[in-house]
């Protein structure tokens, strides 16, 4: 295994490495990488996306807190949700001094971003009976057009009266006891239209993505990650498996304006563990689709993961960063799958540029060659457990990196863990789970379960520095100009690292884990950072497999907002 | 009475029993992030180590856990198949409180439940045609409801025995309901009335299904007037008339309490 990890890494090592003329050229593109169209993919006063920008960097080019000042952080209001099932996983908006934040069960408020004073409060009127496994959590909404956009539990979309907070139309998706899917991430507004995706990859259901006009929630196009009869693609299914072959998009996907193309990564295949009957490379799963958002029509597609039977996807944020590549500047696209590779892709074709590893134990696989094709796969086995690393928890949880154009270092977490998997032969039945195996977490062979929180390039996958912790990091990744990494530990922490080194310069205790995304954003030229605390969700729920003591951690479910205090620069 | 609970406990405990629990256990409940293998962790509780009545097990996987992400099994699994999993799940658990009830453990395994399985087999095909999800928006549930399922913005099929369920009469029907909406901004579009208060109004946009559901206030309404212009016609073009004649036939089995009773002139 050892060895096999390290032939994967070699191999990583040699075909990237090589390219690169030396070391010099590495540091001359880390430090000199200068700062391309900052004003658009950094956020400053506000937060008006998911991922900060549509270019998905989580980086805020706020630079009030810095080094020297962060220890001097404290908290200037707070704000209770009022429900803890499912802890707080969602990434709060900022529009001009107003925050927007959901919570569990759709609950949605809008709050003076300055003095924590509700606005208005919408708590949408989910069915009693959910019973879907991808609930009750709800990861964020979309601003824009005077609207508040979000997806809810039981597969709908709202659109609130930004104002007042209003329901001014709701449109559900498909029925939610027939499909067994629902909505958790938060929308995507493009142009005059609301892009949402939608769970149910582990369910007997056929994904899809879904364009809504802003105005009269009229659908615009679906986008079916999952080709039908006469569809380029459909061969790559055996028989009806199409129908329920999963391709979830669970997440929340990017956008270049420039050259007008949506970004979505695709989920994993159904069933998760048993692909026998599904034949086949089975497009578009464990894809980066590029789609023209006017039409929802497909630009080109990259699977990662031909045929997963590991419950990879990947659907996690594809970052968008121009960067040189032997001396000429690339659009890049970065998306890190839940095997634990971070692919890097040209965005305007979709040409692989490299793939490298987040995670240490990873032996679903020996590597990924030059071209990006996947090399010794270790499959689930019918009836007799397969040890497989890592966990399908995944190499990393779906909680965000971060790109800072100021250090050139993307910024994400990785988790050493593994597991047992016994796939098994199923038959599916529409909307209903469809994982085809069972799983039990185990350590890696050779070190104890941990997480840490990584600072790498972007394109080579060079490791500068490394955070750990000894369990997995499960929240998003907040990087500023202030020269900052922020994020949350699993036992409450909130903490502030150098961005360039990797030292711990804060923390605070928030009293519950973390699961959300934080952000930074400035009301009156005062900067702020915003973090959700609150432990809950399907990983926190298996890590007591590893972790016993994990079963005790306390649930919350609160937005702590910190700032330097006011005569302090 | 200890006879009776002796007896109980035997039959929970009867390894058939808890051997076929657990094979519906790890099929349906240990999968995924639920309950784990083994009942060990998940983001359902864990089970196993755990102390549960019998009764309390049995009603919640039955029903489900309002408010909740348990489901109720009702309608997936058969009454000795849910009894199997109690069974099981105590199996897993320090039992020290004592069930009370034995009568209620079906003694012969059944066939596993599905929602198209409870429709007679000459219904069936009609009924997968009413939800077929390869029809994408235009299935019928899209907007209309049956047995629990779709989206029933649409009339209420069961109910409306008035509508004569023949062939063209579904082509060309129109719903005395559909309003013309004329907005104030100039926009105009057709609707079902969902609800009215005097400050707002909320209508079902059929413009393009599926249905929105959109709210205005009243100021905000030129007119609104009923209208003959909506029909089935372009919802129903993924359909072919055999595939028709097949939900009508299913309509008509749920409407005469799912007795089989197609009329001659239904072809």
């Amino acid at each position: 295994m050892e060895q096999m990890r390290e032939m994967s890494q070699k191999r990583i090592f040699d075909c990237k490495w090589n390219q690169l003329a030396s070391w010099k050229i590495l540091l001359a593109w880390i430090f000199l990488a200068s700062p391309i169209n900052l004003q658009s993919e950094s956020t400053l006063e506000n937060w008006p996306h998911y991922g900060g920008s549509f270019q998905f960097w989580r980086y805020s080019g706020l630079d009030q807190i810095i080094r020297s000042n962060v220890k001097d952080l404290k908290v200037v209001w707070a704000f209770q949700t009022g429900v803890v099932d499912g802890g707080l996983q969602a990434t709060p908006i900022v529009l001009d001094g107003v925050m927007y934040l959901s919570s569990s069960w759709n609950r949605v408020f809008a709050i003076n971003a300055a003095t924590g004073e509700e606005i208005w409060h919408y708590y949408y009127k989910n069915p009693r009976q959910i019973g879907v496994i991808y609930s009750p959590w709800n990861r964020g909404v979309a601003v824009a057009h005077g609207r508040v956009f979000m997806g809810t539990l039981d597969n709908s979309v709202v659109a609130l009266d930004q104002k007042t907070g209003r329901e001014l139309w709701k449109i559900t998706i498909e029925d939610l006891k027939q499909c067994g899917c629902n909505i958790t991430g938060a929308p995507l507004v493009v142009k005059d239209k609301v892009i949402v995706g939608v769970t149910g990859g582990d369910s007997a259901h056929r994904g899809y993505l879904t364009a809504l006009d802003v105005k009269t929630g009229r659908q615009q196009w679906q986008f079916y990650t999952i080709p039908g009869p006469g569809e380029q693609g459909h061969e790559t299914w055996e028989g009806d498996s199409w129908k329920y072959g999963g391709g979830a998009t669970w997440m929340t996907g990017s956008y270049d304006p420039d050259l007008n193309l949506l970004y979505w990564g695709v989920g994993n295949p159904a069933a998760d563990f048993y692909g026998d009957s599904r034949k086949g490379d089975n497009l578009y799963t464990d894809c980066v689709v590029a789609l023209d958002p006017d039409t929802g029509k497909l630009q080109w597609y990259f699977q990662q993961i031909p045929h997963d039977v590991w419950d990879w996807d990947a659907a996690y944020e594809s970052v968008l960063i121009d960067l040189p590549i032997q001396g000429k500047i690339r659009k890049l696209l970065l998306n890190t799958n839940k095997g634990g590779y971070t692919y890097v892709l040209d965005r305007t074709n979709g040409e692989f540029i490299s793939a490298w590893p987040v995670a240490e134990n990873i032996n679903w696989i020996q590597g990924v060659d030059e071209k990006g094709n996947l090399v010794g796969r270790n499959e689930p086995k019918i009836g007799v457990p397969t040890f497989i690393c890592p966990s399908i928890g995944g190499a990393r949880q779906w909680n965000q990196g971060s790109y800072s154009p100021k250090t050139g270092l993307y910024y994400t977490t990785g988790i050493e863990w593994c597991q047992e998997v016994i796939a098994r032969e199923e038959e599916p039945q529409e909307g209903q789970n469809f994982f085809g195996g069972n799983f039990y977490l185990k350590p890696a062979p050779n070190s104890p379960p941990a997480g840490h929180l990584d600072a790498y390039h972007p394109v080579t996958g060079h490791k500068i520095w490394s955070y750990s912790s000894e369990y997995p990091f499960l929240s998003s990744i907040l990087s500023t100009a202030g020269n900052l990494v922020f994020s949350g530990d699993s036992k409450g922490q909130f903490f502030a690292l150098d961005a360039q080194t990797g030292e711990k310069l804060w923390n605070f205790q928030t009293g519950s884990g973390h699961r959300g995304s934080a952000i930074s954003y400035s009301v009156s030229g005062r900067q702020y950072v915003a973090v959700p605390s609150g432990w809950g969700s399907a990983v926190a729920g298996i890590m007591p497999q590893l972790w016993p003591e994990t079963e005790e951690f306390r649930a919350g479910s609160t937005l702590f907002v910190f700032a330097l205090p006011e005569n302090v620069e | 009475m200890i006879f009776f609970l002796l007896l109980f406990l035997q039959n929970l405990n009867d390894p058939e029993l808890v051997s076929l629990g657990e094979k519906v256990f790890s099929k349906s409940c240990a999968v995924g992030y639920c309950h784990g293998v083994g009942g060990t962790a998940g983001k359902g509780p864990r089970l196993k180590g755990r102390s549960f009545q019998a009764e309390y097990v049995y009603r919640v996987t039955r029903d489900g856990i309002p408010d909740s992400a348990m489901p109720s099994w009702n309608d997936r699994l058969s009454e000795r198949e849910i009894w199997a999993v109690v069974g099981y799940i105590l199996s897993l658990s320090d039992l020290t409180e004592k069930p009370t009830d034995v009568s209620e453990i079906p003694s012969e395994a059944t066939a596993e439940k599905t929602f198209f399985d409870s429709s007679p087999p000459p219904t069936l095909k009609g009924k997968a045609l009413f939800f077929d999800a390869t029809k994408k928006n235009t299935r019928c549930s899209t907007c209309h409801a049956m047995e629990g399922r779709g989206i029933g913005i649409g009339p209420n099929l069961k109910e409306t025995a008035k509508i004569n369920l023949s062939m063209d009469r579904i082509q060309a029907s129109h719903s005395q309901h559909t309003l013309i909406v004329n907005l104030q901004d100039g926009e105009s579009f057709l609707a079902l009335r969902s609800e009215e208060t005097p400050e707002f109004i909320r209508l079902y946009d059929l413009t393009l299904p599926p249905p929105v559901l959109r709210s205005f206030k009243q100021e905000e309404i030129l007119s609104l007037r009923p209208t003959n212009k909506w029909s089935h016609k372009s919802m129903l073009a993924n359909y072919t008339s055999q595939e028709l004649t097949e939900i009508i036939e299913y309509l008509l089995w749920v409407r005469f309490s799912q007795k089989k009773a197609v009329p001659e002139s239904v072809q």
